[in-house]
């Protein structure tokens, strides 16, 4: 596909950016945005949106008012196909025009968000189908408003030149297309090349659990943030297709109320999942600081997590751990609904063996009950309880002991929540979750339609709420320290715990066995050698062999580009490297590999004198331990023979006989063996007396 | 009821599903592709409402057999799988359900939707080809695998010739995408049996040659989801045929050794499950014999400390390690001082026969086995 590229230097974003900004101080925070975004003009639609790799190139990132880095992967670009979408609010529309290009830019701020608009128009086409405009748009959430920033850089798109849309059957499409901020932000990326730690650098670690640690971490490339969990897959001896089933459900959902995933990345043993990081923790760290929140603090919260759940419950999605602890807040103060899937997954795995972990508090009567399964009512019951927590500061009955409670649950009836400092709507709120026949307590969907819920007062932010917890938190949050180590691999240095006694190493057996089943490939070598085929190459290699012979016979192997060997080349310590590159290290090597040759000799020599060459072979291979013919032997004597040579061509030829010898050696494996063995044999052959003499 | 749906679409089944056909096909020519993709979610989530109701109405059968009628009619499944990756995100979910609630309506004993994809069987074709897509390869390996609990659509997606490149795509994309796709390839074999082991039959070369590739592979997950697939197979009674063939090569012993040897537990213990097939067979062939006696000090030592912590309390596996130890015990001893195996113990194997030393040392070989036994 040919990329046209479109380079805007917008110093005019930034003007925009200063505009908007309603207080726009003299903050020199230098905040670059280098947008790639690859529009794939695709003919079926006419406009097709397209993959955006955006994202904010900064080590910064927006800053407060606090002055703390802020969440810098909430502010992603979104690519919009044919036209501007979001028109809801009274927002100000600007547009910008840019001759030099066929772009056009607008921006709309509407509350705390701003949306820049871009059209680019590919020019140079004829056809009618492709004038119309590829629209884009960033999407700058609200912390971004908080904070001046400029924005410096260029931004940069990439508009498929004239690329026509391949139609399924041809299967050639543009992997990813995505079009909106929070609906696609899967990451295509080949698992098989890449190592995660060249992807992410992981920071602190933000959580533990039995299933591994999670760790804050920022993609390289983007310098976005996302939340990582690591999970040892050597820790699970089940049956890991139950859990991988689940990651790629999880990469099915998507919806601006749940913690988005994002890719997962293997590397030894561990698999690392990476989602939507959340800046600014979660509800129970937001009960740590402030004890107890207020009605309509809970009212937005319980909200957003309703429509979480609403989301997952419409996938037939569970979520089965509704708490505080799992209700996460970004540093812009939205609400998003975490730990559901995977980790959810991972800790059954887990604790199948353990009898109970974790607490009891939050949940549902017929979980525990167990008698007629339970549907996705039990997440209702512990949004109930979840409310009387955040209101509170804690669930009911959490002064008592666990495994009680958990007996007592059934038995007892719901908890109530009491108070004059409590509305009746709100009450009954929690009335409604905390029925405890699942036929009758409302789904997620009616409950958003309950007064309460409808009352919930616009312009409810939490972010002052999470900024001071943030430095509530900075003094008394202990350092979390992670629960596995990361840094010990299974495989550090080698894969094997012992060697068998095979002719070849085990790497070479296995690229073997791989490249065979490679597409392309259609001999079926592994289970049967076909013997006509051998019985061909057999004849080959037998008159090869003849017409060498013949050829080794009339002619010296000494050409006038080669300098000629010592007639002691073997014998001597010396060596006779007339080349002017010979170096050191070459010379240890061979006169290691020689004196092992000598140790063969002065060792079979004596007694073995008599017998015929391929005893010595034998014996040879019998006390000698693994010779690597391909490497040790033949390149190790090609190499002397390229350092021998005196002309570049010369070097060049040599090398492609070597390359060809390796390429022979990868295709029929034990011809570098059989070859060495040869000119062994011939070499004691023709020259036999003097060595064995020595 | 139905009359509430009326209200809001004032279409019939069939006219929804020839509108819907419609707008999908019209994703090659039309200019104006978000409102295409708007059109035909809409469209898609009235038909989801008739065929598993909503809030306030239960499904009505006849206009499902109206809805359903249509799409064979139309071709719309073929249509929307074509389109798939043209449709938003969660329409393309609401195709996956579609496809599946048709799939599972029966008439009687018959099931329409199937004898639909026998007579047409380039949407399953077309489904094949899915993971060349990276964004769609998801839904159609959930289409896929709902299709393969059939057992005449099984046969049809394992005769075809994508199916080896799911093999391929098991190694290459996203993690999402090749685990998916490894979940096709093992619940296309796993699930119909006897149509496995007769596919076996014509295609056990074959198969061996892509499954040891996925078990060489460098990546630790495809090691041990396919080790683990083959131990499956293996070790069920209708596949013995393909047992005792793939038991009889030196080859997939050497791999199945290597694996014991990796440093991790979960691939011990699943390549073991594979390995002690081959120490159980009692007709070794020679190479095989050749192999294990060359290593029986070295597998004697590794069996007898042998012992995954799990596995303690396991009965069935410390009595298969015992049986396992036994065997190994009682093969011959061929004395090797180091690592090198000669070459001569496979005379064919660098097409080197003939050669009169290697004849003679074949020859001694031989006779020193014998002396063993």
């Amino acid at each position: 596909m040919q990329f046209k590229s479109v380079v805007v230097a917008l110093a005019s974003v930034a003007a925009v950016q200063a505009a908007n900004s309603s207080n726009s101080s003299n903050n020199s925070n230098k905040t670059s945005v280098s947008v790639g975004a690859a529009a794939s003009n695709a003919m079926g639609a006419g406009v097709v949106g397209a993959a955006v790799a955006a994202g904010y190139k900064s080590c910064v990132g927006p800053r407060d008012s606090v002055g703390r880095v802020r969440d810098a992967s909430k502010t992603s670009i979104r690519v919009i196909p044919g036209h501007m979408t979001s028109t809801r609010g009274n927002s100000s529309f600007k547009k910008l025009n840019n001759p030099a290009t066929n772009f056009k830019m607008y921006t709309k701020t509407h509350k705390s968000v701003t949306q820049i608009g871009f059209v680019v128009k590919p020019d140079s086409t004829k056809s009618r189908r492709l004038n119309r405009p590829i629209a884009s748009s960033i999407h700058l959430p609200a912390c971004l408003y908080l904070s001046q920033f400029i924005i410096s850089d260029t931004i940069q798109l990439q508009v498929p030149h004239q690329a026509p849309t391949p139609k399924y059957p041809q299967m050639n499409e543009t992997p990813s297309i995505r079009f909106s901020i929070s609906k696609d932000t899967i990451r295509h990326v080949d698992n098989t090349e890449s190592n995660p730690a060249d992807l992410y650098s992981l920071k602190e670690c933000i959580g533990k659990g039995n299933f591994g640690d999670v760790y804050r971490a920022v993609e390289k490339s983007t310098r976005n943030i996302y939340a990582i969990k690591v999970i040892n897959l050597e820790d699970t001896d089940d049956d890991l297709s139950v859990l991988f089933q689940e990651i790629s459900f999880l990469s099915q959902l998507r919806s601006e109320y749940i913690t988005n995933y994002y890719q997962t990345v293997t590397t030894d043993v561990f698999m690392w999942i990476v989602m939507e990081y959340c800046g600014g923790g979660s509800c129970a760290d937001l009960l740590k600081c402030h004890k107890q929140l207020s009605e309509d603090v809970v009212c937005f919260i319980v909200r957003d997590t309703l429509k979480g759940l609403e989301y997952l419950h419409s996938q037939n999605k569970i979520h089965r751990d509704i708490k505080a602890a799992n209700i996460l807040l970004t540093s812009g103060g939205l609400v998003k609904l975490a730990d559901f899937g995977v980790s959810g997954q991972i800790t059954t795995f887990n604790q199948k063996k353990d009898t109970f972990v974790g607490t009891p508090f939050w949940m549902a009567p017929e979980v525990i009950n167990r008698r007629s399964g339970y549907n996705e009512k039990v997440d209702l019951w512990s949004l109930g309880i979840t409310a009387i927590e955040l209101l509170t500061g804690s669930p009911p009955h959490s002064d008592r002991e666990p495994m009680k409670v958990l007996f007592e649950i059934p038995k007892i009836p719901p908890p109530l929540l009491v108070g004059e400092k409590y509305s009746e709507l709100l009450k009954d709120f929690i009335k409604c979750c905390l029925t405890k026949n699942p036929k009758h307590r409302p789904s997620a969907e009616e409950l958003l339609k309950h007064k309460f819920i409808r009352g919930c007062k616009r312009g409810i932010s939490l972010v002052p709420l999470i900024q001071v917890k943030d430095q509530w938190m900075a003094s008394h949050r202990p350092h979390r320290r992670p629960k596995y180590n990361l840094l010990k691999k299974l495989y550090d240095d080698s894969e094997a715990t012992l060697r068998w006694n095979f002719t070849r190493k085990p790497k070479q057996i296995l690229s073997e066995i791989y490249q065979a089943g490679l597409p392309g490939r259609n001999n079926a070598t592994i289970l049967h050698v076909d013997n006509d085929d051998m019985y061909q190459l057999n004849c080959d290699m037998n008159n090869t062999a003849i017409s060498d012979y013949g050829l080794s016979n009339n002619n010296s192997p000494e050409s006038d580009q080669i300098s000629p060997m010592n007639e002691n080349y073997l014998d001597s310590g010396e060596t006779c490297l007339t080349s002017p590159e010979s170096q050191p290290s070459h010379q240890q090597s061979y006169t290691k590999h020689k004196s092992k040759v000598q140790a063969v000799n002065n060792r079979h020599s004596p007694e073995e004198g008599s017998e015929s060459p391929t005893a010595i072979i034998h014996s040879e291979e019998k006390t000698y331990a693994t010779i690597n013919y391909i490497d040790d032997v033949v390149m190790h004597c090609l190499q002397k023979v390229h350092l021998r040579a005196r002309l570049a061509e010369t070097k060049a030829v040599v090398v492609e006989l070597s390359r060809a010898i390796k390429h022979a050696d990868n295709q029929q494996p034990g011809l570098a063996e059989a070859l060495s063995e040869e000119i062994w044999l011939r070499m004691v052959e023709l020259r036999g007396e003097r060595f064995q003499a020595k | 009821m139905a009359s509430f749906f009326f209200k809001r679409n004032p279409k019939t089944p069939s006219e929804l599903v020839r509108t819907l056909n419609e707008q999908v096909t019209k994703f090659d020519t039309s200019s104006d592709r978000k409102k295409l993709q708007d059109e035909t979610a809409r469209y898609l989530n009235s038909i989801k409402v008739i065929l598993n109701g909503d809030e306030d109405n239960d499904p009505q059968p006849d206009n499902i057999a109206q809805l359903a009628q249509e799409v064979y009619q139309t071709d719309l499944l073929f249509n929307l799988i074509v389109n798939l990756s043209n449709l938003e995100f969660d329409s393309r979910k609401d195709v996956s359900s579609l496809f599946s609630t048709l799939l599972r309506r029966q008439i009687g004993n018959r099931s329409p939707t199937v004898d639909y994809l026998v007579a047409n069987p380039k949407v399953l074709r077309l489904l094949m080809r899915g993971p060349e897509i990276p964004n769609i390869a998801l839904i159609t390996g959930a289409i896929l695998r709902d299709c393969i609990r059939v057992e005449s659509l099984a046969a049809i997606l394992l005769d075809d010739p994508t199916f080896w490149k799911y093999f391929d795509f098991s190694k290459k994309g996203t993690f999402e995408n090749i685990t998916d796709a490894f979940q096709t390839l093992s619940d296309l074999m796993l699930t119909h049996k006897q149509l496995t082991a007769r596919w076996l039959r014509k295609n056990s070369v074959n198969f061996v040659r892509h499954i040891n590739s996925l078990i060489s592979s460098n990546s630790y997950v495809t090691k041990r989801q396919s080790i683990k697939f083959l131990s499956q197979i293996l070790l069920d009674r209708l596949f013995r045929e393909f047992m005792l063939l793939y038991v009889d090569s030196p080859e997939n012993l050497k791999l199945v050794m290597i694996l014991l040897s990796d440093k991790s537990k979960n691939l011990q213990v699943d390549s073991f499950n594979v390995f002690k097939i081959f120490i159980a067979n009692p007709g070794k062939s020679k190479p095989v014999l050749d192999i294990l006696a060359k290593n029986k000090d070295k597998l004697l030592q590794f069996l007898e400390n042998f012992n995954p912590a799990d596995r303690k309390d396991d009965k069935v596996f410390r009595e298969e390690m015992e049986f396992v130890i036994q065997r190994v015990n009682e093969l011959p001893r061929i004395k090797v001082n180091n690592g090198n195996v000669s070459p001569n113990n496979n005379p064919n194997h660098y097409g080197l026969q003939g050669q009169s030393y290697l004849n003679n040392n074949s020859a001694t070989t031989n006779s020193s086995n014998n002396d063993m036994t």
